[in-house]
């Protein structure tokens, strides 16, 4: 079976992977998915509950439409978690490897460094960070970037020394093969299940901490809007109108869940030994 | 004949943790190995698990740095050259692995397995890549059909097959096999070991062969040297060697050979204790304190690999020169 063949038969991944490129869709066309603009203020009709006659998921305490605003932060949400996970992906999958492989001092030096980054909270770090450089949404990638980048480390640093000592990377080292394509060749494929797994994870991780970021008023600055920063905007008008805070956070829910799922299921999919013939 | 590789001196000391106050202490897994192989010839090491045989088989490629000792291969000291030229060296010398579940990487194709050697060092176009490796994966008996396929999905045997398809497509000038057959079921092992045979007759390759199983090594050897705790303490041409063992531990090892006859009883000699550590080996001739025929002198000084009849080593005291 090929694997497209098999992706299809996994009922996980085919769910998950259509609600991902709906969010995706919506993200990339925000522009025209959205009825309004997200940052028009409708003085005469503010609060509206979620049905009403224009404003089909309702507006916030200045008027603006809960639905376009939904549909803008998708694109911030998306670009934050996927973006800074990449930075975290490629820097810990180096460190990792370079750690796990060569061991001795490198790993000493490498594994010290990443233990003072783990020692801080996450959030508290972020917000180092954001303070550091200033707010924005490319600064907060950066940010939530370097936060993950220990729990990528260790992830990869772990799983290369669970395969560094197979006998296969020793017969790629006995046909003569450089230390970099060792490393990225034949060790690299084979720590991948863990890396994707962290990456789903993470992901969603990096969405709640943008969110917390914007929720504390440091990531994407009003009045763009963004998930954090809408549900953080909602505390104070939750009795009067709950759709303000409930279709963010719906829209956070099921982007997370989606991410996890998905992954999950990429790993089993990319793995050869649960290929049927 | 021409000595293909020439080993002189060889030691490996694993450092061991040393506690508080205690003197650094190390295991040595191989003692001074002094060894000729010739071009063409099939030499079989043999001893018990843990005495160091495999250390020296990776020693002799320098998978393993040697603590000391020195390599002629092919006319060409290797302890010398920089990983870099050692790398490109390792074309001409190969390994073939004792676990075949193990040795390949099950997220490759057997192609990708196979060309990797070729790529690695630039060998031919993709067009002479692709023709080598269909040359190949038929020279040792498995169809091209089978190229695009992961390991899980062979056979023990079969995967030993790609294990030797991958150490043959560069043809290298020595092959050593770190007990190619142990892992393999005994009818599969007699296929594989005519294998290696063949190619080394087609090919005219070197081995250096592995093993702790006396009737293989009879199989396929033509000389062989017996390790026993890090250090070599016999070594004749196979005949020779199986039909008058001279040291002491050989005698011991081929009288535990079964015999396929009944009839034929032979006596059995027990060795008594277990392999002394390595890190901490007796003193004098390190076999003494399971020897039966072990004296003062044995106990005191180390005996020397000596050449006792033409082409018959043995380490003993007790072994007259002839």
């Amino acid at each position: 079976m090929t694997f497209g063949q098999r992706f299809w038969k996994n009922k996980t991944a085919v769910v998950c992977g259509l609600i991902l490129l709906l969010i995706f869709v919506c993200a990339a066309l925000a522009p025209v998915i959205a009825t309004k603009d997200p940052t028009a203020m409708d003085n005469a009709s503010r609060l509206a509950p979620t049905g009403s006659a224009h404003y089909a998921l309702g507006t916030d305490q200045f008027g603006r439409d809960i639905w376009s605003r939904v549909v803008y932060g998708a694109k911030v949400s998306l670009t934050v978690g996927i973006a800074s996970v990449a930075i975290s992906t490629v820097c810990g999958a180096v460190l990792g490897l370079l750690a796990g492989y060569f061991g001795r001092w490198v790993d000493t030096v490498i594994m010290r460094v990443m233990d003072v980054l783990f020692a801080f909270p996450e959030i508290l770090l972020a917000l180092a960070i954001v303070a550091a450089l200033g707010p924005g949404t490319s600064k907060t990638i950066l940010a939530i970037g370097i936060v993950n980048i220990p729990v990528f480390t260790r992830t990869v640093r772990g799983a290369v020394l669970s395969v560094k000592n197979l006998e296969y990377v020793e017969s790629a080292r006995a046909i003569g093969a450089t230390t970099g394509r060792i490393m990225f060749k034949e060790i690299l494929p084979n720590i991948q299940a863990p890396l994707l797994v962290q990456a789903s994870i993470a992901i969603s991780g990096a969405i709640l901490t943008e969110s917390a970021l914007s929720f504390l008023g440091l990531g994407v600055q009003p009045p763009n809007p963004s998930w954090g920063g809408m549900i953080s905007e909602s505390r104070r008008y939750m009795e009067l109108a709950p759709g303000m805070i409930v279709w963010p956070c719906l829209a956070m829910t099921l982007t997370i869940l989606a991410f996890n799922l998905f992954g999950d299921a990429l790993r089993d999919l990319l793995d050869p030994r649960n290929r049927s013939r | 004949m021409k000595a293909l590789l020439e080993v002189k001196g060889l030691t490996k000391h694993f450092p061991l943790q040393a506690g508080f106050g205690k003197k650094k202490a190390s295991l040595k897994a191989v003692d001074g190995i002094d060894l000729t192989v010739y071009e063409g010839e099939t030499l079989s090491i043999v001893g018990e698990s843990g005495c160091g045989k495999s250390t020296t088989g990776r020693c002799m490629l320098r998978l393993i740095e040697p603590t000391s000792g020195q390599l002629v291969f092919d006319g060409q000291d290797l302890t010398g050259l920089s990983a870099e030229a050692m790398r490109r060296k390792r074309r001409d010398m190969q390994l073939v692995f004792q676990d075949p579940f193990a040795s390949l990487n099950p997220r490759k194709t057997i192609r990708q397995i196979l060309l990797d050697p070729l790529v690695v060092h630039r060998v031919g176009n993709a067009g002479e890549r692709k023709d080598r490796v269909n040359w190949v994966i038929e020279k040792v008996g498995l169809s091209a059909d089978y190229l695009d396929r992961y390991p899980h999905e062979f056979s023990g045997g079969q995967r030993q097959r790609i294990g030797i398809a991958r150490a043959l497509i560069l043809q290298p000038k020595l092959i050593v096999a770190d007990e190619p057959v142990s892992a393999l079921d005994v009818s599969i092992q007699a296929q594989i070991l005519n294998l290696l045979q063949d190619l080394q007759q087609e090919f005219k390759l070197t081995y250096i062969f592995i093993s702790h199983d006396l009737s293989v090594v009879k199989h396929i050897s033509d000389r062989v040297a017996v390790m026993y705790l890090g250090k070599i303490v016999e070594i004749a041409d196979k005949g020779t060697l199986y039909r008058e063992p001279q040291h002491p531990y050989t005698k011991a090892l081929l009288s535990a050979v079964p015999l396929p006859n009944p009839k034929l009883r032979k006596e059995r000699i027990v060795l008594k204790g277990d392999l002394p550590s390595p890190s901490n080996p007796p003193a004098g001739c390190t076999f003494h304190p399971r020897c039966a025929y072990a004296t003062d002198a044995c106990r005191m000084a180390a005996p020397r690999l000596e050449e006792k009849a033409e082409g018959h080593y043995v380490s003993c005291h007790l072994v007259d020169k002839r």
